[in-house]
């Protein structure tokens, strides 16, 4: 379990990071996926299903985050006051930064499981096969989850743009 | 970047890179205390830091490869604990853990399962059974946050010989026990600690959950000597001391005689030296080599005989005993139960005393119980202190007149029950167990 966890310690928080975009979070989400994982240590059919298990279990801890945000705060980078996004005038602003600011929030205004399936897909560099398992769908969802996902992402960020 | 892909992409990957693997925190085995679900921001991040020890070094973890066990029933459902500022429980743990069996007067030993209760209310909250093939607790220490603890297991086999009966508990298994919010549920967890072929009675858990000691506590059970594990790994260290006196208190067998700084390095024991004579040593557990008297420093010695006592005009006066002490989590003050006794004329007192962690010398005496006329031969104990040692959780008298001497070799008999010592000021915990023959709370 040590070498799991220092193998893919930093990899998962980064996952959660992007899903939540607020790192206190992130690093929760991935210590409840460790010790869920440690709970369950004798059940895992074998010690190679972990990384899906975490994988698995980041999400739906992101995923109970994101619930209970609802409603309750406005969430990172999503541009309502209190963001910490930087004013107009801001003009030194990097432009890659800025360009990654505006992914980022169009990102986060996809529907759950679009959002998800493009993290796995182009951050994980999943297959459709490997997003499926980690995502609990089936391969033919996260193509079409993928395919759309991109399709609402060209949009808003032409209209950011 | 043209495409929404690359874009995507290096989105992904500049977001990502915010975390540095040198940010990457250890893996910690329970919530830390005072933290709930959900809760995230810098005040909690502060609390997450200030919490962490490295549970080993670099990513640190939890190789603990056995099962997760036993979910407890919760009884009463959930629990809110009641101290607020302004109450004489401020600050001290919700919940306490204690070892009860079927009867709650026995008269011979018996199976023991553990108890949550609140410490305000003493109401129980859950009660937790060894798993298989496990049939009792022995033992039980907390860290000190009411949250969590260690739980010693072992066999109950019945043997009859000779006319007599013999039950055997040990080789004996650590457990972590976990409580949530609330007190309704509680995780136990098997720890990656070899068994124990002696038992393991005496032991303490590190504020921070890292480490447990074991007191080893003569030659017929390995010691005297001091285990030290690492709960994540179950990696040990043992300092011994051949031929030196046993390591334990003088309370009877119960209370604290280890305890931990919230460094979790500096390890406070007690060993019975020559005679009834008391030391409270110091060790610290990162010193090199497994000798128990290099490693340690001598910091209290509490006379137990005659010979060492202080005479004034020939006659006793002013002797100073102590027991149960444990180390203050700052580190700065031992706090004892003590009992100052003169004989001519005949008076004593209990009372709590703080000794500084550094010189011996005493800081201040808490509780004072005077007792003219006679010497009590009486029980008290220190289970708990906050990190200053400006609250107790102790065992001492009720409030009120003196009690006369006890004739009762009954515990229960003396007139004394646990509470919340603040400054001179004793409260009695509502609904606590009534000191007796079953192993004291933990904390």
């Amino acid at each position: 379990m040590t070498a799991i966890y220092q193998a893919h310690a930093l990899g998962l928080i980064r996952l959660a990071h992007i899903m939540l975009g607020d790192r206190p979070s992130a690093e929760d989400v991935v210590q409840e996926a460790f010790c869920g994982l440690y709970r369950r240590w004798s059940h895992l059919s074998d010690t190679g299903s972990a990384l899906q298990y975490l994988r698995t279990s980041v999400l739906n801890g992101c995923r109970s985050v994101l619930r209970r945000r609802t409603g309750q705060r406005a969430q990172p980078g999503d541009g309502r006051p209190g963001d910490g996004r930087p004013a107009a005038s801001a003009e030194a602003a990097v432009i890659s930064g800025e360009d990654r600011r505006e992914v980022m929030q169009a990102l986060r205004r996809l529907p759950a499981r679009q959002r998800e399936a493009l993290v796995l897909r182009y951050y994980l560099d999943l297959s459709p096969e490997e997003t499926a398992t980690v995502m609990g769908i089936g391969p033919s969802s996260v193509r079409s989850a993928t395919h759309r996902a991109l399709s609402s992402l060209g949009r808003m960020l032409k209209e950011l743009s | 970047m043209n495409t929404v892909e690359d874009r995507l992409r290096t989105a992904l990957r500049d977001t990502a890179g915010e975390v540095t693997p040198q940010s990457v925190p250890p893996l910690r085995l329970h919530r830390p205390p005072g933290r709930r679900r959900g809760m995230a921001g810098p005040t909690a991040r502060r609390r997450w830091a200030a919490w962490l020890a490295p549970l080993a070094a670099a990513a640190s973890v939890t190789a603990v490869v056995a099962a997760s066990l036993a979910i407890s029933t919760a009884f009463h459902g959930g629990h809110r604990p009641a101290s607020g500022p302004a109450s004489p429980f401020a600050g001290v743990p919700p919940y306490y853990v204690v070892l009860a069996g079927k009867n709650p007067s026995p008269v011979v030993m018996q199976r023991q399962f553990a108890e949550v209760r609140a410490t305000t209310t003493g109401a129980t909250l859950a009660r937790v059974t060894p798993p298989r093939p496990y049939r009792t607790f022995i033992a039980a220490a907390g860290a000190g946050d009411g949250r969590t603890f260690v739980l010693v297991a072992g066999p109950w086999a019945v043997t009859y010989k000779d006319g007599g009966k013999s039950i055997r508990v040990a080789p004996t298994k650590f457990f972590l026990l976990h409580i949530g919010a609330g007190g309704r549920t509680t995780r136990l967890t098997a720890l990656p600690i070899p068994r124990q072929p002696g038992g393991a009675f005496d032991i303490a858990l590190s504020p921070d959950g890292s480490k447990l000691a074991v007191a080893l506590r003569d030659a017929s059970v390995g010691g005297p000597a001091i285990q030290v594990f690492d709960v994540a790994t179950g990696s040990e260290r043992v300092w011994r001391w051949p031929g030196g006196g046993p390591v334990t208190n003088n309370a009877g067998g119960e209370g604290e005689e280890l305890s931990w700084a919230a460094d979790n390095r500096t390890l406070a024991f007690q060993q019975w030296v020559t005679g009834n004579i008391i030391h409270v040593r110091l060790l610290d557990v990162t010193a090199p080599g497994g000798s128990l008297q290099a490693a340690s420093r001598l910091l209290l010695r509490w006379p137990g005989d005659g010979a060492t006592w202080h005479y004034v005009h020939g006659k006793i006066s002013n002797v100073l005993f102590g027991f149960s002490a444990i180390l203050t989590p700052d580190g700065s003050k031992i706090v004892a139960a003590t009992e100052d006794l003169t004989k001519h004329p005949l008076s004593s007192e209990l009372a709590f005393t703080e000794f500084s962690a550094a010189t011996g010398k005493v800081v201040k005496v808490l509780g004072r119980w005077p007792i003219p006329g006679l010497y009590p031969g009486q029980t008290q104990d220190v289970l708990w202190t906050n990190s200053s040692g400006r609250t107790l959780i102790v065992l001492a008298h009720k409030p009120g007149a003196p009690a006369k001497a006890p004739h009762s070799g009954n515990a229960a008999d003396y007139g004394i029950e646990f509470g919340v010592l603040n400054g001179n000021t004793f409260t009695p915990l509502p609904g606590a167990p009534r000191p007796g023959p079953n192993p004291w709370p933990a904390w």
